[in-house]
């Protein structure tokens, strides 16, 4: 009995490893933690979401100001702060085998719309896609790809940058009424 | 307890010993479209016309919505999905166009704790680039999806494809992608009870 039981513990975890290691597709749930509605007109969050993007040395992919869409890639660890330790899950990632490594970007969708009753209102969508950023991991070379676990692992990644996203949003939106 | 003592102690051990070591990694088909155009940022993005884009047959009605509640709903499950490179507008019409992850990373996994073997396991994304064309006339919105497998033919070798997608795999994709969509035109005037702002 004692030695299945250690049979399952070789293998239990080499299944749990082997399960994590499968990519994570971009989310699928409904985006409400991505979503913010701004006291401010369309045209201003439009301006104000390219300042940011501009400050945090982003890159503009795409942008229609009358369809109010915006794709960009911003440096991650800017955006997630410094080695991108946020992120990180517990335990399975301190190892020293494990370097950590800043990932290089994170492409954001953004999506700036009118309610229909108008006003000086907008809602924003900022929903970033990281499966491109395990496009740039793998580029990048080699000694990056370890970075992989990052994008693999972590659970709230995408709400965070969106949070981010907002947050800098808020604080320009503040800095143009003063 | 006696029993669980081991498995307590031994866990970590083996946790930590079968940690793996990424030691080798590729992109399979570096040479393709899909390639290039990560590399300059999708800025050369060439999308398709409307006639190549309906001859995929791939298309689905939605009627009594709008093309802007269309518009809208595509518009957020695709930013969910990918990177919109291109969009346009126009009064009875719309195109998305978006790009996604590679489509086959391999990687080389050195797991030394196990009889020193090495595990190849390849990380897989289930669809290319997707251009989505929305076409409003009275009272139905058809939507087209095209799946751009053309950018991963070969840049240096004509016709030879890199990296071919599974036809069914793509088929379960549009089927779920539609009914997504369904569910995000629809989803406030079948469920208006769940939403906080009732009636509006």
């Amino acid at each position: 009995m004692n030695n299945v039981r250690l049979i399952c513990c070789i293998i239990w975890p080499c299944l749990f490893w082997a399960e994590g290691c499968e990519p994570k597709l971009a989310t699928s749930e409904h985006p409400a933690v991505m979503q913010k509605v701004f006291l401010a007109s369309p045209e201003r969050v439009w301006q104000c979401s390219l300042n940011l993007i501009q400050r945090q040395n982003g890159t503009i992919l795409m942008e229609d100001k009358s369809l109010g869409l915006i794709t960009c890639k911003i440096p991650d660890s800017l955006i997630a702060g410094p080695q991108s330790q946020s992120h990180f899950g517990e335990g399975w990632f301190k190892s020293p085998d494990w370097k950590v490594y800043p990932q290089p970007y994170i492409y954001l969708n953004i999506y700036i719309k009118q309610p229909s009753e108008g006003g000086s209102v907008a809602i924003v969508y900022a929903i970033p896609y990281d499966a491109l950023s395990d496009f740039s991991y793998a580029n990048a070379g080699p000694e990056k790809v370890v970075a992989f676990k990052d994008v693999i692992f972590r659970k709230n990644y995408e709400s965070e940058v969106s949070s981010m996203f907002f947050e800098g949003l808020r604080t320009i939106l503040k800095e143009a009424e003063l | 307890m006696k029993r669980v003592t081991p498995i307590l102690v031994l866990l970590p051990v083996l946790l930590l010993g079968c940690m793996p070591t990424i030691d080798e990694s590729k992109w399979v088909g570096a040479e393709t479209g899909v390639h290039q155009l990560f590399a300059k940022d999708c800025q050369d993005f060439v999308v398709p016309d409307a006639a190549t884009i309906k001859s995929a047959n791939v298309s689905k009605s939605y009627p009594y919505a709008t093309l802007d509640q269309v518009w809208d709903a595509a518009v957020i499950l695709l930013m969910q999905e990918s990177i919109i490179v291109h969009a346009e507008r126009s009064q009875k019409s719309g195109l998305l166009a978006t790009f996604t992850g590679p489509p086959f990373i391999s990687a080389t996994v050195d797991m030394p704790h196990i009889g020193s073997k090495k595990l190849v396991r390849n990380f897989t994304y289930s669809r290319p680039p997707l251009v989505a064309l929305l076409e409003e006339s009275t009272n139905v919105v058809a939507v087209y999806l095209y799946w751009m497998q053309g950018l991963y033919e070969s840049q240096t070798e004509p016709r030879k494809v890199i990296v071919e997608f599974p036809e069914d795999i793509l088929e379960k994709e549009g089927k779920e992608l539609f009914d997504r969509l369904s569910t995000q035109i629809y989803a406030r005037q079948k469920w208006n009870y769940l939403y906080s702002d009732k009636g509006k």
